[in-house]
């Protein structure tokens, strides 16, 4: 807004005076921005042009501040003064200016009659921005999303393209990948097999007469190379074919300049491209195969698990129908991505269809995942078995009880003291004797002895350790006493060979054992079951030397034994078979408790066991231990075992006290 | 005495004195006591086998090859040659023949018996004490009798319950059951009777042969 809204107006374009209201010079028709100069609007913005084009948007707001504008109002009281009293104004114009156009009258007298003009005018302004705006960035998303969608195909296929080649440098001369390069190298043995197996093929379809010069002429031409010329050196020809194979183009980079058939002595040869090796084998499992483990797999396997992918299948895989079909349509002019598309929707029905064998078909990764995590788990295994090696010879199972020096002397102490007491009850006063009362059984076992009259057959078991003779045999011998007394029909027999002579100090030292029973306590069971056949002898009678009838016309048996093992075996096995017999045990003192329900069911008609029922047959104290000494060491025991059971009481008392505690 | 029985009863003591050095640790005394007691051992069981069981019953039988007899034996000497050849063929299996024979034998020998020869009389010991005529005495009631055969049965069912009830423990620890603890708390007292028992006549055992073994050092040494 102006200062002077009554000064004249000079019309910066042709210098035409105007009036302060005009829009426009009267003159040329230029527009009168600084008419629109309000207070606190930039004014640097208005007069630039440019910019102030650009800035179109604000315009609604320009007009409804002109309408709540105070100087705008007295601009228009001043004009319906002016209107009023013409006469005034047209003194004070000029008569360009008295003269004003009919549009602009036409404009004030509307804006006289609608108040609201302005914010109608925003309004339409503003409708028309919105709608322009909403067109626009409609166009530009749409060119946006062209832009990325055409961005984004551009890196799929450079992506594609990256991955070819990183795989075909990975390939050889020969097509082999790198992998499989060094598992054949691991495998040398191998390796030449696989390699003619490799090329019988190409071998059995190419003339004889062929050389390795025309074959790499006919894949020059081939890949579309220019032919080599004859006057090069062949070892430069030879390292560029083999630079150009080892890294095979892509369908991209093929440029297809003729049918890829040769006619060569009247037969169709057709040179394919190397195939390409691909291997789904991801870094980690190359690793695997790089191991000791798989190096000593033979290569069979890794071609029976479909690992290793012979050039021959994957020529199949690559029909030269369809390579001369995708060349030929490639040269019609159609783009990488529908080729690359054709190809594999030409494939992929081939796949489904099952026309192919498993063995043609390319396998795919869900294929040889399976094979992978075999080999997965044979490094997992072949890992547990070599832990398993470095840990042999050492200790897997914890020791219960691990002996500490401590105890190793405490144990030298207990035992020096006993020996010490026993030494002492030895040498100092006389033996003594044992005058405990009589066990039940051993009453049993005196009353059944005595009660075995003269001619009675009786067959005394001899089964007892050295070790133990010295609790065993004064109640042997005295047994055997009261049957010489009774004159009954006693038999010696063993089945342990150690008795053999232990018996010497039983029975008179002239007398032997009578028999030797072979088989332990299967030989018993043998004799105890066994009849005399018809047609002879059984194998073991031909160990006795008297009567092989063990049990015949017997009417007591004694079981002379250490072990409480064998007096219940046999229990078990030999004496349901022969139940009329009465048997008896003479015993040591550890067995005694086990036999004892074995007395109380009437199995055994007595049992004598060791010192304690030497009373009951009467020893003399002369054929017995020193009783002092054995008093003596029952005594020390007692009196170790009290105090062991104390220190244990009062250790766990000390470790609850010390639990509390914490 | 003469020389023979004085040189024995040097060797006895020199070997006894070996075994008694057991006590400062795994020596080599020790160790060249039980080689000695072992083969010693070895070779006197061959000699009475080859005596008393090889030579009679398998080898003399084949003079009368024609016979039955001889027939018989060749059985067992082919279980025999073959039960030889597992020493040098670990795992042929012409020598699981005997093997199996043998097992399958002592296997059917032990079920049947311990059915015949321990479980059954001992039922029938426990059934037995419940008697009347044991439970009484001149038409009174035997209470010694009549605690017996209750103790015995109380017994033999609580003992029979700590091991069902130790092997179910995990299980039955959700369940808090007093009188099953009680039950099993009663088992286990008549075990500690039966192995302190045990205990005791085997160190009385040991203790007679320790008597008796230095005794017989005393007195040799009282020759002198």
């Amino acid at each position: 807004m102006s200062e002077q809204p009554n000064e004249l107006r000079i019309c910066p374009h042709c210098g035409q005076e105007n009036a302060s209201h005009t829009l426009r010079c009267i003159r040329c028709g230029q527009e009168l921005e600084e008419l629109f100069e309000l207070e606190g609007f930039d004014s640097k913005s208005a007069e630039d042009g440019d910019a102030f084009e650009s800035e179109m948007a604000p315009m609604a707001e320009i007009l409804a501040s002109l309408d709540e504008s105070p100087l705008l109002a007295e601009n228009n009281k001043n004009e319906e003064e002016q209107l009023e009293s013409p006469g005034d104004d047209d003194q004070g114009q000029p008569e360009s200016d008295k003269t004003s156009p009919d549009w602009l009258e036409r404009i004030r007298q509307r804006a006289k009659e609608e108040e609201d003009a302005a914010g109608e005018l925003a309004k339409g302004a503003i409708a028309m921005d919105d709608r322009r705006s909403q067109e626009g960035r409609k166009q530009v998303d749409e060119a946006f999303d062209e832009i990325l969608k055409r961005i984004r195909e551009q890196n799929e296929h450079e992506k594609a393209r990256r991955t070819r080649r990183v795989e075909s440098e990975l390939v050889d001369e020969n097509g082999d990948p790198e992998w499989l390069r060094r598992i054949r190298e691991l495998h040398p043995d191998h390796e030449d097999a696989a390699h003619d197996n490799k090329f019988a093929s190409v071998k059995d379809a190419i003339d004889d007469e062929w050389t390795e010069e025309e074959l790499q002429e006919l894949l020059r031409r081939e890949m579309g190379l220019p032919e080599t010329p004859e006057e090069e050196p062949e070892e430069e020809a030879e390292e560029e074919i083999t630079t150009e194979v080892s890294t095979p183009p892509t369908f991209d980079e093929i440029e297809v300049t003729s049918p890829p058939q040769l006619d060569f002595d009247n037969n169709a040869i057709e040179i394919e491209p190397e195939p390409e090796m691909i291997h789904n084998i991801p870094v980690d499992e190359e690793e695997v195969l790089n191991t000791g483990l798989m190096a000593n797999l033979p290569l069979e396997d890794f071609e029976s698990q479909g690992l290793v992918e012979e050039p021959e299948q994957a020529d199949k895989d690559l029909e030269p129908d369809k390579v001369n079909e995708s060349a030929e349509t490639l040269v019609e002019g159609e783009s990488d991505a529908e080729f690359e598309e054709k190809i594999y929707e030409e494939e992929k029905p081939e796949a489904e269809g099952g026309n192919t064998s498993s063995s043609d078909a390319p396998l795919s990764t869900e294929e040889i995942l399976p094979d992978l995590l075999l080999l997965k788990n044979q490094r997992e295994r072949a890992q547990v078995f070599s832990e398993i090696i470095g840990q042999e010879g050492r200790r897997t199972i914890a020791v219960l009880h691990e002996t500490s020096r401590q105890s190793k002397i405490g144990r030298l102490v207990l035992a020096l003291l006993l020996i010490l007491g026993v030494l002492l009850a030895i040498l100092i006063g006389t033996s003594g004797a044992v005058d405990l009362p009589s066990s039940a059984s051993a009453a049993g076992f005196v009353k059944n002895l005595e009660s075995i009259g003269s001619d009675e057959a009786v067959l005394i078991i001899l089964d007892y350790q050295a070790a133990t003779r010295n609790d065993i045999e004064p109640l042997a011998i005295k047994a055997l006493e009261m049957l010489k007394e009774n004159s009954s029909d006693v038999r010696v027999v063993t089945a342990n060979p150690e008795n053999l002579w232990l018996a010497g100090t039983v029975l008179d030292p002239v007398q032997a054992v009578d028999e030797y029973i072979p088989g332990g306590m299967l030989g018993y069971l043998a004799l105890a079951v066994g009849d005399a056949p018809s047609w002879g002898e059984l194998p073991i009678d031909q160990a006795f030397t008297g009567d092989a009838d063990l049990f015949e016309g017997l009417e007591q048996i004694i079981l002379v034994s250490d072990s409480a093992d064998f007096v219940r075996m046999w229990l078990e096995q030999v004496s349901p078979w022969q139940q009329g017999i009465k048997t008896s045990a003479i015993t040591t003192s550890v067995s005694a408790p086990i036999l004892l329900p074995y007395h109380d069911s009437g199995q055994l008609q007595g049992i004598v066991a060791g010192l304690a029922d030497a009373k009951a047959l009467a020893v003399e104290p002369q054929n017995l231990v020193n009783q002092r000494a054995y008093q003596v060491g029952m005594l020390l025991m007692i009196v170790v075992l009290l105090l062991g059971m104390m220190m244990k009481a009062d250790e766990d008392a000390q470790r609850r006290a010390e639990e509390r505690r914490q | 005495m003469s020389t023979v029985d004085l040189l024995l009863l040097l060797a006895g003591l020199v070997l006894s004195l070996m075994v008694f050095s057991y006590l400062l640790g795994d020596t080599l005394l020790f160790g060249i006591a039980m080689y000695t007691l072992v083969g010693v051992t070895a070779g006197f069981t061959f000699l009475v086998l080859l005596q008393k069981v090889i030579l009679p019953m398998a080898i003399s039988p084949l003079s009368a090859f024609p016979q039955t007899s001889a027939l018989l034996a060749l059985v067992p000497l082919v279980l025999s040659v073959l039960l030889v050849w597992l020493l040098f063929k670990k795992s042929s299996r012409l020598s699981g023949i005997p093997l199996g024979f043998l097992g399958g034998i002592v296997a059917a020998a032990l079920i049947i018996g311990v059915s015949r020869g321990t479980l059954v009389p001992q039922l029938l010991s426990i059934v037995n004490a419940f008697d009347p005529n044991q439970m009484t005495s001149s038409g009174l009631p035997n209470w010694s009798g009549i605690f017996e055969a209750f103790m015995m049965l109380a017994g033999v069912l609580s003992v029979l319950f700590v091991f069902h009830h130790r092997k179910n423990k995990k299980l039955q620890d959700a369940f808090n059951h007093s009188w099953l603890d009680g039950v099993s708390g009663f088992g286990q007292v008549f075990i500690g009777i039966t192995f302190g028992a045990i205990f005791v006549g085997l160190f009385s055992t040991g203790l007679v042969a320790l008597i008796a073994y230095i005794q017989y050092l005393v007195d040799f040494v009282r020759l002198w």
